[in-house]
């Protein structure tokens, strides 16, 4: 399975396109891809952040022994 | 030396003031440990006891307002450790103890096995710098374990609604107090590892006694966060709290909200690092771009582009040259069809006029000049009239007036 592209990773190929284009001595149309590349990255990073609906879950383990998240509404106004 | 008549001679009740205001000034609040004799509760409800060791005693006295909250077992022949401070009963000449906590020793060893945990840990590299995992700076996938209950968590979710809430919080709910809690806070940790999918963990709880956070120095709560794949934040107690497992933790937050708060960046900080990186990306694309343009310059004066300018231009040459020649041609076509044309023409006009003359008009020549005008015709002039059938000769004998 493809395995989405994390923040993280994406921050850090940004970082190396980044690199790469600056130091130059890179072909004309490599430099148009990696900076197309980059411009992907960027707006791949914005629609993360504006992502903000609220997102708690809790962790649980099936029968099977499988995980499996619950979304947790609310969490209960008591001290410890 | 002086003379003995003329030295200050103190009063008891000075003496006594000044040994008070020596003690009390010098002697800071302090825990001093020792076994309980002479325990009176008074029907005032303050506690009067004494504090003893092999070799001496000290008096104590613990006001009622303080004695609420003794342990409950508290008598004589109890090893207690109790806080206070010394002040000096300046009418009866002693000092005491004004007691204003008292521990059971017994409980004081955990402070004890707290050190000697602590120590263990450390000689094995625990606590090593190298051993620590790098945090992450965008982390997306918070994985949270802490009670599910209590203010912590409150605190943890507050924190990251407000400075990030594009991140998604996986909680994996763990008891944090009593018997069962380090045993629920390793398997906590290790599902959040077997699980995987989330960038960092922050292990939290709210402040409370020793014994409340001592599940956080159980030494498989330490092994368990030393072997975690995942780095973990912690924010057990409250500031002054320091428990094994903040020694361990890969980063050590004073309490729940800021383990919160130094795991995640917030949105506005984050848009100012991929703002950057847009401009920086601009900048390097802009200037490749122009080294571009400066290396097709010098390419325009390398030796190979110059011959094939050359070889251009010699072609253009060529090309000139069958220009002139397709044009020279094309001239000569002209030329002989404006002849042609001309030629056409005159035979459409020379054919033409006699139809006019048929309708009845006539031409008058003079030398063979067409006479256009009266004006043009003189007296006597011999001329000749063209029938559409033929010619005939005559001379001007009159000129008419209209």
């Amino acid at each position: 399975m493809d395995r989405e592209l994390s923040f993280e990773e994406a921050i850090e190929e940004l970082e190396e396109i980044t690199n790469k284009m600056e130091k130059g001595e890179i072909p004309l149309e490599k430099s148009i891809e990696l900076y197309e590349k980059a411009k992907k990255l960027i707006k791949f990073c914005e629609d993360k952040l504006s992502n903000v609906e609220k997102r708690i879950k809790e962790l649980k383990k099936d029968e099977n022994g499988n995980f499996y998240l619950k979304d947790i509404e609310e969490i209960d106004e008591e001290s410890d | 030396m002086s003379n003995q008549s003329e030295e200050k001679i103190l009063t008891v009740s000075e003496i006594n003031r000044i040994v008070k205001e020596i003690i009390e000034d010098n002697i800071p609040p302090l825990w001093i440990t020792g076994e309980i004799s002479n325990y009176k509760a008074h029907i005032s409800g303050h506690i009067y006891f004494s504090l003893k060791d092999e070799n001496a005693q000290i008096s104590c006295i613990m006001f009622k307002s303080y004695a609420k909250n003794i342990p409950e077992n508290i008598g004589n022949g109890i090893k207690v450790r109790v806080y206070g401070e010394i002040g000096v009963y300046e009418k009866g000449g002693v000092y005491q103890i004004y007691v204003k906590e008292i521990r059971e020793e017994g409980k004081g060893d955990l402070q004890i096995a707290f050190e000697k945990m602590k120590r263990k840990l450390f000689e094995e590299g625990l606590f090593a710098e190298e051993h620590k995992l790098p945090i992450p700076e965008y982390p997306m996938k918070i994985g949270v374990i802490t009670a599910i209950q209590a203010a912590a968590l409150r605190d943890i979710i507050n924190v990251l609604s407000r400075r990030a809430p594009f991140v998604e919080i996986i909680l994996r709910p763990a008891q944090v107090q009593g018997e069962q809690a380090k045993f629920d806070i390793v398997k906590a940790i290790d599902e959040l590892n077997e699980y995987g999918d989330v960038d960092i963990i922050l292990l939290a709880r709210g402040g409370g006694s020793i014994e409340d956070l001592w599940a956080f120095n159980e030494e498989i709560v330490a092994r368990a966060i030393y072997d975690s794949k995942i780095p973990i934040i912690t924010g057990v107690g409250h500031e002054i709290d320091f428990t094994i497992a903040d020694f361990v933790a890969d980063l050590r937050a004073p309490t729940p909200s800021a383990a919160a708060e130094v795991a995640v960046r917030s949105r506005q900080e984050i848009e100012g690092v991929l703002l950057n990186y847009e401009k920086a990306l601009s900048r390097a694309f802009v200037k490749i771009l122009n080294d571009y343009n400066g290396k097709l310059n010098i390419y325009k004066e390398s030796y190979a582009l110059k011959k094939f300018v050359d070889i251009v231009r010699q072609r253009r040459i060529d090309l000139d040259r069958y220009v002139e020649r397709a044009n020279i041609s094309l001239l000569r076509t002209l030329n002989e069809k404006v002849r042609e044309l001309s030629f056409f023409s005159k035979r459409v006009e020379s054919t033409n006029y006699k139809n006019i003359l048929k309708r009845g008009f006539v031409i008058a020549r003079r030398d063979g000049n067409i006479m256009k005008a009266r004006k043009d015709v003189n007296l006597y002039d011999r001329l000749i009239f063209e029938f559409y059938d033929g010619k005939i000769r005559g001379i001007v004998d009159k000129k008419i007036k209209e």
